[in-house]
């Protein structure tokens, strides 16, 4: 653009020359034709014509240009000013490359995980189909899946003309077994009219219809569409793909054909933010049973709306058919009240999006926190640029006497800020680019396959350009109103040296109790996820860490419907121990056993449990879990046994159903006897009735923030004809050891393999990742806002003391002590900060009261927080101010006297 | 220094701008011929500064009352040739109308007596 208007106007720079050239020549060739010999024609013309130079600069004045021209003699001198300053240059671009940096980095992650249009046509006529029942039922965690939608709502709502398209989807790890070694990849199974749905188009081949969805497939196998990422990544681009088949296992672990027949374009990631599926499969490749369940809650629904049609009308139509499905659901007793249930269609143009349920609420907390950072560093280099404006203040003065107006002389002053603030958005940009490839890497620690583009484009640099000018109006544009102010130049002409020392602190005095009111609003949020964080890792969680191992294997599960005889249950069980036995001999492996899930791994529902003396409530998904396990799989885990005895080797098939409760579960449903010996009833498949033969310690099994649940412990020996996927959990000094040596165990005595192994630490980390990031963060930012305050109050003392010195000088001469002057000093500050602590204690009040539900077990008012947060910043500020206070205590009476 | 060329431009501002016009009225012309028609009219009495001309073509083509191009003169030389435009004809127009009521009000005030200048 810049360069551009350079040539423009060289061009007509070299035309206007052309021009006059070309009026002297017909002026010289007028006269020689009048008969003058040519070099005395050429001289009269010259004469007359005048100077050529200095005609051209006046014509060229005609053109508007000298404007142009004159802002780049200012930015010129402003390069040439800062420069000078490099100190001052320095701190302000970094201020403003982290505060800006910071701020577009937390966008741009919000942005791609909840704001971001789906890559379809329309995406505005996309609605998310969910049933509600009218209370926020128990069961909801935030986790996203609402407890009463269920896979059959698809089949019950797909026939129905009141959207234009509705498209069900599930997620599916789907095992590649085509390779060497079995791949786990991400997939999605999607109902037949989902692309149609959406609107997307193939890049390559064909996508799914609904004529792919069935549960009959040709001989080829199912028809799959896979992305364009794994597309690149395993095929390396091959058109030769479509048509090719792979072996997939999954669901069942059952070796499924599929055919490729098409790749997405490069753009579509799926319909739900932060995932990247990179297989599409019909939803009836798991099965028709699992499709249609009315048990099932695994399926999202999406609907199109018909053009134009408002989304109440069409929820309208879709009701009947819901209330409808809804009875027939209730009348199968899964439901106990549907009296306020309703269906409701949520538009959704960004897709669904889990992270935006988990992390929605924390990202908008470090949006407000980085807000807060660069106001903070506005209000700095706002105090900062005053200082600079004022020092400027006899140029303005002169410049004013000679008739620039004020405005002139804000444009001129802007220049230099404008310079910085530019500066400091473009490393601010990169910044963000650096740091938000970072917090996706963070937050994908607790979940594999997080895709989430963050590159800064699009809606992030409109953010980012109103930001910038934001920050240029609160650095800039308040310190040059200021310094031209008509009376402000008067001044310069009754003083020197501290004539406008009141307006600078006047200017100080407001601006930095603001700084420490912010300041202290992210220290608090900082302390108090901080301390949560502590709490959640130090407190008794009922498991321990160290050398703690999942290992999960393609086993296959057993079904009881395809295992009519149960041998085949038998057999594998058979096959775990074995596996076990030869575990426990690996040199190394402390502990072993097996369990269906492990804590912070996922959790089991019960279907109602009850004891002679209480029963659980029934509709309260949270009010206990079940856990199917092996023997020493307490010792495995570390939780101490508190009453009776663990599983053992005689809980098998045959003997007496046995069952395990946790504490709390014990507590509750024997509340004044022992419940060793007592028989509970568990209406899990087709009920079962066991004798409680042990209680244990709970354990926080849904999450480290999350109190502990009721668990009820079931004998996996004991299992009812199900066995779903099954793990190995060991205790190990060697991890790495052991897993090479399961590796051929498995090999050997099972023809399995292994698929993952997961450290029982990483699952912690991964439940505490949110709180883990915004710790860091928060954390990262209190730290820089503790910085700026005690910059802040060094800089705004340093300058009071010098333009005291002569002042202070005289205290002195006249018998003050040093304890005095710094006595007078710290004065000084407080009365910088003591102003700003009960605004910023009222602002953390109202940021803490909407962060309540990311803390664990802190009280988003806990007086001791906040009282430590103050004592942090006074301490920061305190030895900050010493500074120049013992500076001044050190003023020699007669050099500060001499001086004036 | 360019201050000298600005205030002869200040003075004649309005008048070269009308002269300017009216010489393009009979037709396109390049700087030079306009220079020559002004003098060769006025009887050789009005010398236009080329000082002033430039720079005064130039504002009337940034305020769109004529138009240049490159073209070729009568002896065959390359040359800015101005033109013009339908607004700068409705300027003429508006300029001529105040030019004679100023030469008018000028006039009588020139060859009557003070009551006759009062309006």
């Amino acid at each position: 653009m810049n360069w551009l208007a350079t040539m423009r106007f060289g061009r007509r720079k070299r035309e206007l020359q052309e021009e006059l050239e070309s009026h002297i020549g017909m002026a010289v060739k007028d006269r020689m034709e009048r008969g003058e010999p040519e070099r005395q024609a050429r001289e009269a013309v010259l004469r007359e014509f005048g100077n050529v130079a200095l005609i051209e600069d006046v014509t060229r004045g005609t053109w508007g240009w000298e404007r142009a021209e004159s802002l780049l003699r200012d930015v010129r001198f402003a390069v040439r000013q800062l420069r000078k300053a490099p100190g001052f240059a320095a701190a302000s671009i970094l201020t403003l490359a982290i505060g800006i940096g910071a701020n577009i980095a937390i966008f741009s992650l919000m942005y791609s995980a909840m704001l971001r249009s789906l890559p379809v046509p329309h995406p505005e006529e996309l609605v998310s189909v969910r049933a509600d029942l009218g209370e926020k039922p128990a069961g909801d965690q935030g986790d996203g899946a609402p407890a009463y939608q269920r896979n059959g709502m698809y089949k019950a709502l797909s026939g129905q003309r009141a959207l234009a398209g509705l498209c069900g989807v599930m997620g599916s790890e789907v095992t590649d077994s085509s390779g060497e070694e079995p791949a786990q990849v991400n997939g999605v199974a999607v109902t037949g009219d989902c692309f149609s749905t959406l609107g997307v188009r193939p890049l390559l081949g064909r996508l799914l219809t609904p004529e792919d969805d069935t549960p009959h497939p040709g001989p080829e196998g199912f028809a799959t569409v896979i992305s364009y990422a794994w597309w690149n990544a395993r095929f390396h681009r091959d058109p030769a793909v479509i048509g090719k088949r792979l072996v997939a296992k999954g669901c069942f672990s059952q070796p499924i054909p599929i055919v490729m027949v098409g790749v997405l374009p490069s753009n579509f990631h799926g319909v739900r933010a932060g995932d990247d599926p990179r297989i599409y499969l019909p939803s009836y490749w798991c099965g028709a049973d699992n499709r249609n369940a009315n048990s099932s809650i695994s399926m999202l629904l999406f609907g199109r709306l018909k053009d134009g049609e408002p989304v109440g009308r069409a929820e309208q139509e879709l009701q009947p058919a819901f209330q409808n499905w809804l009875q027939q659901v209730k009348d199968d007793n899964e439901l106990k009240d549907v009296s306020h249930a309703k269906l409701k269609l949520i538009p959704d143009a960004a897709g669904y999006s889990s992270l935006a349920l988990e992390y929605g609420k924390g990202l908008r907390l470090l949006q407000c926190l980085v807000a807060i950072i660069l106001l903070a560093g506005c209000f700095y280099l706002s105090t900062l640029f005053s200082a600079r404006a004022v020092a400027r203040r006899r140029e303005f003065a002169v410049r004013a006497a000679l008739g620039a107006s004020r405005a002139q002389l804000i444009s001129q002053s802007l220049i230099e800020s404008a310079l910085l603030v530019c500066t400091g958005a473009a490393g601010g940009i990169f910044v963000a680019w650096a740091s938000a490839r970072y917090l996706v890497y963070f937050l994908a620690n607790g979940s594999r396959d997080l895709f989430l583009d963050v590159r800064p484009q699009g809606w992030v640099l409109v953010f980012a350009a109103a930001v910038a000018v934001l920050s240029l109006v609160l650095t800039g544009l308040v310190p040059a109103w200021r310094a031209t102010r008509p009376s402000v130049i008067g001044d310069i002409k009754q003083s020197g040296a501290g004539g406008l020392g009141a307006g600078k602190r006047r200017y100080g005095l407001v601006l930095f109790p603001l700084q420490v009111a912010l300041s202290l609003v992210v220290i608090v949020v900082a302390s108090l996820l901080s301390s949560s964080l502590l709490r959640a890792l130090t407190q008794e969680s009922g498991f321990g860490l160290t050398g703690r191992v999942l290992i999960q294997t393609d086993i296959p599960m057993v079904f009881p419907d395809k295992d009519l005889d149960g041998k085949k249950l038998k057999s594998t069980l058979a096959m775990y121990d074995d596996v076990l036995q030869q575990l426990r001999n690996v040199p190394g492996i402390q502990s072993a056993s097996a369990d269906v899930t492990h804590p912070l791994g996922g959790a089991f529902y019960g279907a109602g449990a009850s004891s002679t003396y209480r029963q659980a409530p029934k509709d309260d998904f949270t009010g206990y879990l079940m856990n199917w396990i092996s023997p020493r799989y307490f010792e495995t885990a570390g939780t101490r046994l508190l009453a009776g005895r663990d599983f053992n080797e005689g809980d098998h098939q045959g003997s007496a159903p046995v069952c395990i409760l946790s504490d709390s579960a014990a507590r509750y449903f024997y509340p004044a006897v022992s419940p060793i010996g007592q028989i509970m009833s568990e209406e899990w498949k087709n009920g079962l009735k066991c004798t409680v033969v042990g209680v244990v310690q709970d354990t926080r099994f849904r999450g480290m923030e999350t109190n502990a649940p009721m668990m009820l412990y079931l004998p996996i020996g004991q299992t009812h004809g199900f066995l779903n996927s099954a793990e190995f959990f060991i205790r190990t000094a060697n991890v790495e050891g052991s897993v090479t040596a399961m590796r051929r165990i498995l090999r050997e005595r099972a023809n399995a393999h292994v698929m993952d192994v997961i450290p029982l630490s990483r699952e912690v980390k991964g439940s505490l990742s949110r709180t883990r990031l915004l710790t860091m963060l928060s954390n990262t930012f209190a730290a820089l806002a503790l910085l700026l305050s005690g910059v802040g109050i060094f800089g705004l003392l340093n300058y009071s003391v010098n333009r005291r010195t002569a002042e202070i000088g005289v205290r002195m001469a006249l018998g003050a002590s040093r304890g005095r002057v710094i006595a007078m000093t710290l004065r000084e500050a407080g009365m910088l900060v003591i102003p700003g602590l009960l605004p910023g204690l009222i602002a953390a009040w109202v940021v803490s009261r909407f962060m309540a539900t990311l803390l664990y077990q802190t009280r988003p008012f806990d007086p001791t927080v906040f009282a430590v947060s103050v004592v942090i910043l006074a301490a920061v500020v305190g030895i900050a101010s010493y500074m120049p206070a013992r500076r001044a205590s050190r003023i020699e009476p007669m050099q500060a006297l001499r001086a004036e | 220094m360019s201050d000298k060329y600005k205030n002869r431009i200040d003075l004649l501002q309005g008048t070269l701008d009308m002269l300017i016009l009216k010489t393009l009225q009979w037709g396109p012309q390049h700087g030079y011929g306009i220079s020559q028609a002004i003098r060769n009219n006025s009887g050789e009495v009005l010398q236009v500064e080329t000082g002033s001309l430039y720079p005064a073509l130039h504002r009337l083509e940034r305020q769109g009352w004529v138009k240049s191009e490159w073209g070729e003169s009568e002896s065959k030389q390359r040359a800015r040739f101005y033109r013009i435009t339908a607004s700068g004809k409705k300027q003429l127009a508006a300029n001529q109308n105040r030019w004679e009521r100023m030469v008018e009000a000028v006039g009588s005030i020139m060859s009557g007596g003070p009551e006759e200048s009062a309006s």
